[in-house]
């Protein structure tokens, strides 16, 4: 998979939110994302999957335009923002739902993600009931349930503990192993720094390579 | 992927929601309890009203009745009596199909989307909801009216007698027939005059939020009940301004027209918003 974002400007509400970007994406990489809040680091996600609209310029796809020729990036995977899912299903049945889109995998993989993210499979406890850190683990698992070729990783280790940061850590190297293409965001610079293999900077809509200089961000 | 989807928006929007389905039979049964207690003060006071037997359709229009042609000429008295039971009816209606649509998008609906690789198919399974949707509800208050009139002895019919019309406000002059009236065409033209208004409802929750369409739409059907025209279109959903009922009221063939018109046009403009615009987490967070 390729994703070139070209020339990419965006704005809402007259407020310029992404900034002439340019980026040329291609898979089995990490591509980290790092910025302080409100720099743009989640509209470019929401624009590469296809949730928003560039206001000047195009995302293309493996040549196919997003918007134009694709409503969406096909075989995606996204954590966007928080998890959302149905309060009144279990994990299971949750993940049972986004699996029915495609019928790529079935019960046995269900169960394995789960177990893979610290989740039991058989637990019968409506996502209502979750922690956040539990939330947060079934929205990696949905993101990841049907080995999808590029995946959206917004802050995933938002509400978990070390555990469950290390287990971050370990679904997104397999992932990049079997070849998918990665986009993360995180706050946490430690894991950003170790899991991309390039890091963008995010700063007022403009996004640059990462440099060494760029550390006091 | 459409029948997917609308499965999962009839699982998930309609057979979760019994707690609404039923708040709704039990509000308007309550509600219709209001007529009994209208009847039996036309026993006391003017007892020829009641020589016929009381029906379930006298308590469903006593519902859905509204209020008769308000007169607009300048200088004359203003005879405007707010449709208050009416109002609660369109209202509630309105109401149930408010948010399920603008919650899923936002919640596990936006990932179901994605995955899909498709807005239009999104966009049409929550039209086809909308309907079913208003549709469930519909029979749900019918039915609850029509166990409430049985419950206090009302004849199982769809003819209803023409003393309800001192209920709505309906000019004695105007009424088209002295006795009794079948309203089953007056049931069937407001239920479809609430799934023409819950699409259009849709549409506007989706470029303003839900709250801020439940007022527009309140507004307009309030502006509806005070000047009695077609271009406010919940005028059809009223008995009392039906020309079966009453001989100034709206003809059925060209509300049902304008009805299929608007509910096109709101399908077709939501279909091409969906699109092309930015309804997807366009916030500035």
């Amino acid at each position: 998979m390729e994703i070139v974002v070209n020339h990419v400007t965006k704005t809402i509400k007259n407020i310029t939110v992404i900034e002439d970007v340019s980026l040329t994406l291609t898979s089995g990489t990490i591509y980290g994302l790092r910025g302080v809040n409100g720099s743009g680091k989640t509209m470019l996600m929401r624009l590469i999957a296809g949730l928003i609209r560039p206001t000047e310029g195009t995302i293309t796809i493996d040549g196919k335009v997003l918007g134009k020729d694709i409503s969406f990036p096909p075989d995606i995977g996204m954590l966007i923002e928080n998890p959302a899912f149905i309060d009144h299903y279990t994990a299971a049945q949750n993940l049972k739902l986004i699996a029915n889109i495609h019928r790529k995998v079935g019960e046995e993989r269900i169960r394995e993600v789960l177990e893979q993210v610290g989740l039991g499979a058989d637990d019968p406890r409506k996502y209502k009931q979750f922690s956040l850190g539990m939330k947060q683990r079934l929205g990696i698992a949905g993101a990841i349930l049907e080995y999808p070729a590029l995946l959206l990783i917004d802050e995933p280790t938002n509400a978990l503990d070390t555990d469950g940061i290390e287990m971050v850590r370990d679904l997104l190297l397999e992932q990049k192993q079997r070849g998918a293409l990665i986009i993360l965001a995180c706050h946490d610079f430690s894991v950003l720094r170790e899991l991309s293999d390039e890091i963008y900077l995010v700063r007022e809509g403009r996004v640059t390579p990462y440099e060494t200089q760029d550390k006091s961000e | 992927m459409f029948i997917k989807f609308l499965d999962h928006d009839l699982r998930y929007g309609i057979g979760r929601a019994k707690k609404r389905l039923i708040v709704t039979f039990i509000m308007f049964f309550f509600l219709s309890i209001y007529h009994f207690w209208t009847l039996r003060i036309f026993e006391l006071t003017d007892p020829q009203y009641l020589e016929s037997p009381v029906t379930t359709a006298d308590y469903f229009l006593a519902l859905i009745g509204g209020c008769g042609k308000v007169n607009l000429i300048s200088g004359a008295e203003n005879d405007f009596v707010m449709p208050t039971m009416w109002f609660v009816f369109v209202l509630w209606m309105q109401f149930t199909s408010l948010y399920y649509p603008f919650a899923e998008l936002n919640g596990i609906g936006k990932q179901l989307m994605v995955l899909s690789g498709s807005r239009g198919n999104w966009w049409l399974s929550k039209c086809v909801w909308t309907i079913i949707n208003t549709i469930t509800n519909y029979l749900i208050v019918f039915a609850a009216s029509t166990i409430a009139g049985l419950c206090f002895g009302a004849k199982p019919s769809m003819q209803a007698n023409w003393y309800v019309s001192r209920e709505l406000y309906m000019k004695v002059d105007d009424l088209t027939s002295s006795t009794t009236w079948n309203i089953w065409s007056v049931f069937l033209m407001t239920g479809f005059t609430m799934i023409v208004l819950a699409l259009v409802q849709l549409i506007l929750s989706l470029i303003l939020k839900p709250v801020q369409s439940y007022f527009v739409l309140a507004g307009y059907l309030f502006a509806g009940a005070y000047i009695q025209n077609p271009v406010f279109f919940g005028n059809y959903a009223m008995g009392a301004r039906n020309a079966l009922l009453v001989s100034t009221g709206l003809t059925m063939p060209f509300g049902i027209l304008l009805g299929i018109w608007l509910a096109v046009l709101s399908i077709g403009i939501g279909y091409f918003v969906f699109q092309y615009r930015d309804i997807l987490g366009s916030d500035l967070s």
